[in-house]
């Protein structure tokens, strides 16, 4: 005859343990992927063509061919960079808007194109060192 | 996983516990292919049809389980999915599926269903990211990371109470089955 098991009402140990982890996880991925405070000084562009590198600073309009035929139309302007229009079809690298920290990304999935911001996080980052 | 992981129930049991959480969990891909997530990265779901991987885990055997976890997969993907959601389902489905597969080998006696879920819908957006960045060749997407784990949080706290109800229930109702013969 089986052996009913009898039923656990409350979270176990383990439990916490599991949710304890998770938000550790959670509080370090942040503190890794923070955009930093400082401006970016270029603009990394990863499509299926290839990575180029532009500066952040030089105003620039140019398209980037992405997987399936679609074309996105990336703008460089006063320091920031945004997606001015994209044939693909959600366009949430357009609603994105603006970036300009390093860290910062658009992405647009069908396109397999990615834009982030590059540059070193200086010094000044740190509020204090302890030690 | 061995004669101990047997459920005690009839090979034509699982066989029908099976296909039935195998039809639930289609339904429920099916359900929250209607909720995007508010991400700039499509193809990322709430989950729900790990409710069913983890009832299988333990009502039926792991090996059951990673039979209705791959046929989800491609099903679903065939139904309602496209080529770079399936990619997404199988790296995050692969992965909950291992973390899932260790706690009832070694820890179900210590975690509950709740944690196990929580751990599990934490793998699969960790497996969906690794996906993304597999194909964008960058590791950009990973600023996304901290968000879903949060989200996995809140989902997988759901998924978990659900799943303990599912288990409860059946668990009662077999009890009540069993009182049922022997007072014949």
């Amino acid at each position: 005859m089986r052996k009913i098991k009898p039923l656990r009402e409350k979270p176990l140990f383990g439990d916490y343990i599991v949710i304890a982890a998770v938000v550790l996880a959670a509080a370090l991925s942040f503190l890794l992927t923070l955009p930093g405070n400082k401006a970016g000084n270029t603009v990394n562009i990863t499509s299926p063509g290839g990575v180029s590198v532009r500066s952040l600073f030089e105003d620039a309009e140019f398209c980037v061919e992405g997987a399936d035929g679609i074309v996105m139309t990336v703008v460089i302007e006063d320091g920031s960079v945004f997606a001015a229009d994209s044939g693909c079809p959600d366009r949430l690298c357009v609603n994105k808007g603006k970036i300009d920290r390093p860290g910062e990304t658009i992405v647009c999935l069908p396109g397999h194109i990615i834009i982030s911001i590059g540059g070193e996080k200086e010094g000044g980052d740190y509020d204090c060192v302890a030690g | 996983m061995t004669a101990s992981q047997d459920k005690g129930i009839s090979s034509t049991a699982k066989l029908s516990r099976t296909a039935m959480l195998l039809g639930a969990a289609l339904m429920l891909s099916y359900l929250e292919s209607f909720v995007p997530l508010p991400l700039p990265l499509p193809g990322f779901k709430l989950g729900l049809a790990n409710i069913a991987l983890l009832v299988c885990f333990e009502l039926v055997s792991p090996t059951a389980a990673l039979f209705l976890q791959i046929l989800r997969i491609s099903i679903s993907a065939l139904l309602f999915g496209s080529p770079a959601t399936f990619w997404f389902s199988l790296a995050g489905g692969t992965l909950s599926y291992i973390v899932v597969a260790v706690f009832y080998a070694f820890l179900r006696k210590h975690v509950s269903e709740l944690g196990i879920s929580i751990a599990s819908a934490a793998m699969h957006n960790i497996g969906q990211l690794l996906a993304a960045a597999v194909i964008f060749s960058s590791a950009a997407v990973f600023a996304y990371l901290p968000w879903l784990l949060f989200a996995s949080l809140i989902f997988g706290s759901f998924t978990g109470i659900i799943c303990r109800a599912v288990n409860k229930a059946v668990y009662e109702a077999e009890n009540r089955r069993k009182t049922g013969i022997e007072k014949l």
